[in-house]
């Protein structure tokens, strides 16, 4: 994980160093612009070939505050706000990267456009090192400010942490960020996001997590990893805000997302998962862990499975309990496919946490067991479950900890 | 039916009588019981479930009782009087469900002989069982683990007692990967051919070879051996150990047989064991529909 992490914060710096200083690159062109017309205000996503990587939009002459969608693009995706005050008309925009303007190409400006009030419903951050945090919530564009504590703090292009481009459609929805100072475990926080016109959002008072678990994913050849970013309700839901809003950071890393399957087509039994988490889970020592499998169908027809639950065996590590979750992608049909799929990897991942079904409020939460879901199911823990995630003895809930069920009985510890 | 199976049936009817705990607390009246009261140690200890709906209103459950759908919990009290929530070797989360109606009933199956603390009867003695679904519990339902009669029993208890490896392949029906498991199933085989034990490990063992493994320790996938596993479930067909493996290993033997294309034997395996139930009235709600289900699959 932060290998990984150091990693790619180096590809940004690099890549970041190479915009500065330029390069000799073909001249930047312009491939699309989405949407290419539409009132002041109007959030575009510019995708260009050539220059270096990464760049800064143009508009009608004008260099803009520009936003990645990903450091992973390199920079090659950018996005941008009309300007609030830009007259009606044909404009031109161009990408400028590594001291060279590409060609222009037209957007149509529709109307004055109305500055939109923020709202801020939920935070989350990525490692225990609290060096970037991540806001969700509604009308924001890439000229909203973000303020923690009072004070303006950079935003992100895209963000350090691997697979989690800002999908286009939820661009008002997120804003990474990287805070003035770490945000350190157990601290607490103000945040809030301003529009132009000093539009402010509500205040979110927030308190860092103080509970951390790495979580490695694997996955099998051609089955995908859970989008990170799931609108549901219109909500942004994330795996990590989840549990962050109960008191964990999860620490994700995603290892090997192309296992090769030796007996494609067939399903998978338990021995099957077995042998997979054996072979792939990479536990760390004196660190509390997770491994998430992803992988396509069981010989049951389940959804997902917590299936590291063995006690001592003598082949294995002894702390080895809850250790391991399976999510089965073939067993979703196309009605909410990513919704549900997302869901049933924080639900197994809750087994790991010592969550039990019963935890579940009846139909809304994520405990519940999926056949009791009523429609309004949402990604949030039950109150239930986030007390036992927030504030049970830290053996009773972390994975590697007492074995499933204990301390539970009856929840009454409740 | 020969004088040996109507004893049979009646003895089970008599255990049943005599063993069935019930009780009405909540919204669910909660049965537990067994096919038999007393079990050797280091026999696999199933017990069968119901689950009554006493609410007013009809309710969605889940179609599985035992421990995996984490539906109803189980505690065992041990013979020092310590009680341990049963924890399953893995949690399974399924889509679908069964709606209960007001004084309808599901039933069910457990098994809570191996899991996340190891193994639940390791020493001879009396033990109970409760299981429960939030407020409501079943009464305590008791077996005994018997003390080995001899030194040979003691050693067959012993090899799989002393191996963890070995309850979790139970559990799993699998693990290729699992040496230590095969190395004391072989050798339990070999020396105790005869014993109650090496029927349920054989089971394990056909299961296991009936299906391809994956095995990505070694890096050493492989295919089904459906001969082999036929060979050995064929083998158990005349044995006497507890229906619900009995069933498995009967619905294992059909599946392959079928897969090898032999449908008319498959079906002959079927409907011997369901005519074999006949005379067990209290076992056929827990295993009929199964087998019903698999020869319907088959037309």
């Amino acid at each position: 994980m932060n290998t990984f992490s150091a990693l790619m914060r180096l590809v940004f710096v690099l890549s970041l160093a190479l915009y500065i200083q330029g390069c000799t690159c073909p001249q930047p062109q312009i491939d699309s612009i989405n949407p290419s017309s539409g009132p002041a205000g109007t959030i575009v996503e510019v995708t260009f070939t050539g220059g270096g990587l990464g760049g800064v939009v143009v508009f009608d002459g004008v260099a803009q505050e520009t936003r990645f969608a990903s450091n992973l693009g390199l920079g090659h995706i950018l996005r941008f706000t009309i300007p609030y005050g830009a007259t009606t008309g044909s404009k031109s925009v161009q990408v400028s990267s590594s001291g060279q303007t590409s060609p222009a190409v037209a957007f149509q400006v529709t109307g004055p456009g109305n500055v939109p009030t923020p709202a801020l419903d939920a935070f989350e951050v990525a490692t225990r090192e609290g060096k970037e945090i991540t806001v969700f919530g509604s009308g924001f564009s890439t000229v909203s400010k973000v303020f923690i504590d009072g004070v303006e703090v950079q935003r992100y292009g895209g963000s350090s942490q691997p697979l989690r481009e800002i999908p286009f459609d939820f661009v008002d929805n997120i804003i990474i960020c990287t805070p003035a100072s770490d945000l350190l475990s157990g601290s607490a926080h103000t945040v809030q996001v301003r529009n132009p016109n000093n539009l402010n959002s509500n205040t979110l008072n927030i308190t860092i997590p103080s509970r951390v678990c790495e979580m490695e994913l694997d996955a099998l050849t051609g089955v995908p990893i859970p989008n990170y970013y799931v609108l549901r309700n219109n909500t942004i839901n994330t795996l990590r805000r989840s549990y962050n809003a109960c008191g964990w950071i999860i620490e994700l890393s995603y290892n090997d997302t192309a296992v090769a399957d030796p007996q494609a087509g067939a399903v998978f039994t338990n021995a099957d998962l077995y042998s997979f988490w054996q072979a792939n889970a990479n536990v760390p020592a004196n660190e509390t862990y997770m491994h998430g499998a992803f992988l396509t169908a069981h010989q049951d027809g389940i959804l997902g499975i917590m299936f590291m639950n063995t006690g001592s065996v003598p082949s294995l590590p002894n702390v080895e309990r809850r250790l391991g979750y399976a999510a089965f992608r073939n067993a979703f049909g196309a009605n909410q496919r990513e919704e549900r799929y997302l869901r049933t990897t924080i639900h197994e991942a809750g087994h790991g946490f010592n969550l039990l079904h019963s935890d579940g409020d009846g139909s809304t939460t994520i405990m519940n067991q999926t056949g009791s879901l009523a429609n309004n199911w949402t990604h949030n823990f039950s109150n239930v479950s986030c007390t036992h995630l927030r504030s049970h003895t830290l053996n009773a809930v972390r994975p590697g900890g007492e074995a499933f069920g204990s301390s539970r009985s009856c929840n009454n510890l409740h | 039916m020969k004088t040996s199976q109507r004893s049979a049936a009646i003895a089970l009817f008599l255990i049943f009588s005599i063993a069935m705990a019930t009780i009405t607390n909540g919204a669910f009246e909660i049965h537990l019981t067994a096919e038999k009261a007393e079990f050797k140690l280091g026999e696999p200890v199933v017990v069968l479930v119901s689950l009554t709906n006493k609410g007013s209103e009809p309710v969605n459950i889940s179609p599985e009782l035992g421990p995996e759908a984490d539906f109803l919990q189980y505690l065992i009290t041990d013979p020092d009087g310590k009680e341990t929530p049963f924890s399953p070797a893995f949690v399974a989360d399924r889509a679908d469900f069964i709606t209960l109606g007001k004084d309808e009933t599901a039933t069910g199956t457990a098994r809570i002989f191996y899991g996340g603390n190891g193994y639940s009867f390791p020493k001879p003695g009396k033990y109970s069982i409760v299981a429960r679904y939030k407020d409501s519990r079943s009464t305590p339902f008791e077996i005994r683990v018997l003390a080995p009669a001899n030194e040979a029993e003691r050693e067959q208890a012993r090899m799989i007692l002393d191996h963890t490896e070995v309850g979790l392949f139970l559990m799993l029906e699998g693990g290729d990967e699992l040496a230590d498991a095969k190395k004391q199933i072989d050798a339990l085989i070999a020396k105790h051919p005869t014993s109650i034990l090496t029927h349920y490990v054989r089971y394990a063992v056909a299961k296991n070879l009936s299906v391809p493994a994956r095995n990505f320790v070694s890096k050493k996938p492989r295919s089904a051996n459906l001969p082999r596993a036929i060979e050995i479930l064929q083998g158990l067909k005349d044995k006497d150990f507890q229906f619900y493996y009995q069933s498995k290993a009967n619905s294992t033997l059909a599946s392959s047989l079928a897969k090898l294309n032999r449908n008319d034997d498959a079906r002959k395996v079927l409907q011997d064991f369901r005519k074999k139930l006949e005379g067990m009235e209290k076992l056929r709600p827990y295993y009929l529909k199964h087998i019903n289900d698999q020869l319907d699959k088959m037309k």
